[in-house]
């Protein structure tokens, strides 16, 4: 705007009143971007930490100041550290597949073939279904009674009796793992393709020219140039796996036993269930300091994979 | 009340669009004009509008009280039928009401809108509920309610003290009881040359015999699963039926551990879990999980809620005229009943508007009918009811007759146990969260049936103290 102004009037900058006033239609156009973010993120965030630390009243909204005593109960539990355990037995089969699948997706969809425009486009409904719709769709095709899976694999012969797909305990974190890959692949797909796109083809002429085969094209050309999109995906799929509900909501409740009790979940049951919003949010909180701590790591990984490399 | 996003915003979007529009340029003078203008418009806007709730129901907050509708929050029931129902309260009281209904999850969501500010003149809660929503000053109790005592005479014991908050004073009158009861399909049963099992042990057996015999491939279908504490309600429904006299003491210390049905009744589901009798995902099923296996003729057996007799025994259904209501196995036949109620908001205080459509949705109508409960709930919706003149009456008979046998109805609901005043302290939830996880535990064989009980009875005989 001020390029626009300045071109419109002379080159020459305002002086005096000119410039404050310039500044004032600055700030003038700031306000709303900064009303919009107190309003949505710092006061709820402030308003969070305040609960946090009084003993939750919900008919008065607010309660009496306990200092760090919700802090000290739910930190101080063994629960919360069972939670993080299962969220990450969960987490990494669930990040890491829809990593894999994402980028094989990517590279099937980066190579030209009839139809391509189309299956692009369906490519993304998993992901646009939402999770409470794909809990729901994988409960029934995970139905051990009525299944389509069940009777697929029985039909094949494949199985001799039908397969209670989330009645393990060992095995529901898994299973609910893989519907999340199914529905957050495609997500993973879309961000790779568009980084894959983006790496020039004189690169791979190049390493043709060298005699690089198609798997030394992919580890010496495709994978260091996916190194910053890949960071991004991880760091959203770590985000979504780590904040996980819908679907533990729709296929499992938290169960069998507490295998699917997951961070997200344990703060829902304690602010929801028992209306204790102080040890609820404090549960939030570890949460996302949770993947704050895996976003930083994400980053060293990848920062320190990239100076081994440089010269 | 999903925390998660649903809708995710589709991500890229590059600069080029950007690039392409014009360059239109907007001086000062004509952006703060339009900031002025859309200021100005807002500010009107937000004079003229109602402030909403935080349901985004109806407003209740700004209108002159003795005017403005009275809402009545609901799970998504039949609404046109209730709203029926609000057309005769507004001809005998001249007060007009509007429904603001709640499609699924409602307790969960009514919850989050209270906390969040709403208020909702009179609300349906489901069992349990009611304690944790009163001792969190959402919702406030009865008392000075006109002709309050009379119509809880009329209710069955075990139903009162479901409507009372740890303090004794009643928050809540009936909708209709909730109790899980055992259905059979009689078609399969007679295929087996079986009659409905005398007592737990008989169950397996029953159920064994139609798996051998390829005519249900897992014969019983109950709900054991976390979702509305159904393995919790599961367990002491086979506990009372066979012989628990009560779980928790009446200072409401747990002594359910010490007694030697609940050991055994764990033992039944671990039974029927290892020997492929029940389905394998019966720990995770969803409301309707072990409905939708029943109606597909997979099991002949069913324990969950007995208003899902309507919906088998239904023009259309697969199996509508097999499914039999019968008496829960064991010696005392007793289930476990627990009260849908409805609550008043503690937002207002206009108790006597409030007060009249609660008493008219739950019990009377002006003239001293209970017009609602017998109407609507037992014989349109096909809903037990606790009102013992409801039960006599002969129509609720003739039309709750269709779908089951009465008499087994009725004697579920007159020797029905309740938990007590423990239903309704605010841990009770907590500690059925516990329970639920211990019976899964116990199920997949990976804790011990006294250990569970030791365990659990321990946390609430913790809460309890505090």
């Amino acid at each position: 705007m001020t390029t626009a102004v300045a071109g419109r009037r002379s080159v020459a900058p305002p002086h005096g009143g000119g410039r404050r006033r310039l500044r004032l239609t600055g700030l003038a156009f700031l306000l709303p971007a900064t009303v919009a973010t107190i309003g949505v993120l710092i006061l709820p965030l402030l308003y969070a930490v305040w609960t946090s630390l009084v003993h939750f009243n919900p008919g008065a909204a607010t309660g009496p100041f306990v200092g760090v005593r919700n802090y000290r109960t739910v930190l101080g539990g063994g629960e919360l550290y069972r939670s993080l355990y299962r969220t990450i037995i969960f987490a990494v089969p669930a990040v890491g597949l829809s990593l894999v699948l994402g980028f094989v997706m990517a590279m099937s969809l980066n190579a030209r073939f009839p139809g391509r425009g189309l299956v692009r486009a369906l490519l993304i409904v998993p992901w646009a279904l939402g999770s409470v719709v794909t809990g729901l769709l994988w409960s029934w095709i995970l139905n051990s009674s009525l299944g389509v899976l069940n009777r697929a694999l029985e039909g094949a012969g494949l199985i001799g009796s039908p397969i209670g797909w989330l009645a393990s305990p060992a095995f529901s974190p898994v299973v609910v793992a893989v519907v999340f890959a199914w529905s957050n692949g495609p997500l993973a797909a879309v961000l790779l393709l568009s980084a894959l796109q983006g790496i020039p083809p004189e690169l791979y002429g190049a390493a043709r020219v060298d005699g690089a085969g198609p798997v030394r094209r992919l580890l010496h050309v495709t994978l260091p140039l996916l190194r910053s999109a890949c960071l991004v995906v991880l760091v959203i799929l770590t985000v979504e796996a780590f904040f996980t509900f819908g679907l533990v909501y729709v296929m499992t409740s938290g169960g069998p036993g507490e295998a699917t009790t997951f961070l997200s979940w344990l703060g829902y049951t304690e602010a929801f269930s028992y209306l204790k919003f102080g040890d609820g949010t404090v549960v939030f909180f570890f949460l996302s300091a949770c993947v704050v701590v895996a976003a930083l790591l994400y980053q060293g990984l990848l920062h320190r994979s990239v100076g081994r490399r440089t010269p | 009340m999903h925390p998660y996003p649903i809708d995710r915003p589709i991500q890229g979007g590059s600069e080029a669009p950007l690039a392409r529009m014009p360059r239109e340029v907007m001086d000062r003078r004509r952006f703060l004009g339009v900031l002025g203008g859309g200021a100005a418009a807002l500010a009107l806007a937000a004079c003229g509008t109602a402030k909403p709730s935080a349901s985004g129901s109806a407003s209740t907050t700004t209108a002159p009280k003795s005017n403005r509708p009275l809402v009545f929050r609901h799970p998504t029931v039949s609404d046109n039928l209730f709203k029926q129902y609000f057309g005769v309260f507004q001809k005998q009281y001249g007060i007009p009401v509007t429904l603001s209904s709640v499609y699924q999850n409602y307790a969960p969501v009514t919850e989050t809108a209270l906390v969040g500010g709403a208020t909702f003149d009179v609300m349906e809660a489901d069992p349990g509920v009611l304690g944790t929503w009163y001792s969190a000053g959402l919702v406030r109790d009865l008392e000075g309610m006109d002709g309050l005592e009379a119509i809880l005479a009329n209710i069955y014991p075990s139903a009162v003290a479901d409507l009372k908050a740890p303090n004794g004073k009643v928050v809540g009158l009936p909708y209709f009881t909730e109790m899980q009861g055992l259905f059979y399909n009689a078609k399969m049963f007679q295929k087996a040359g079986l009659g409905p099992p005398a007592d737990w042990q008989g169950l397996i057996s029953a159920a064994r015999k139609l798996k051998a015999m390829g005519i249900a491939p897992t014969p019983f279908a109950p709900k054991w699963s976390p979702a509305f504490h159904a393995a919790t309600i599961a367990l002491f429904t086979m506990a009372f039926s066979a012989g628990l006299d009560h779980a928790f003491d009446e200072t409401g210390k747990a002594t359910y551990d010490s007694e030697p049905v609940m050991e055994e009744m764990l033992s039944v589901m671990r039974t029927l879990y290892k020997e492929g009798l029940v389905p394998k995902d019966v720990l995770t099923y969803s409301s309707s999980g072990a409905a939708d296996v029943f109606i597909a003729g997979k099991a002949a057996m069913f324990q969950y809620e007995t208003y899902y007799a309507a919906t088998f025994n239904k023009k259309g259904s697969r199996i509508n005229g097999e499914a039999k209501l019968a008496p829960l196995p064991g010696s005392t036949h007793a289930s476990w009943a627990q009260q849908a109620t409805y609550l008043m908001g503690d937002k207002h205080t206009d108790l006597d508007r409030s007060g009249k459509l609660l008493k008219f949705m739950s019990a009377t109508d002006k003239g001293g009918k209970y017009l609602v409960p017998t109407q609507l709930y037992a014989i349109d919706l096909a809903l037990a009811v606790p009102y013992k003149s409801v039960v006599a009456d002969p129509a609720v008979q003739a039309g709750l007759s269709k779908y089951m046998d009465y008499k087994v109805l009725e004697d579920y609901l007159s020797s029905a146990k309740s938990m007590g005043h423990v239903l309704n302290t605010s841990w009770f939830g907590h500690w059925e969260d516990k329970m639920d996880v211990a019976i899964g535990e116990v199920v997949t064989g990976s804790k011990t049936a006294s250990e569970a009980l030791k365990e659990t009875a321990v946390f609430a005989r913790a809460q309890a103290k505090t």
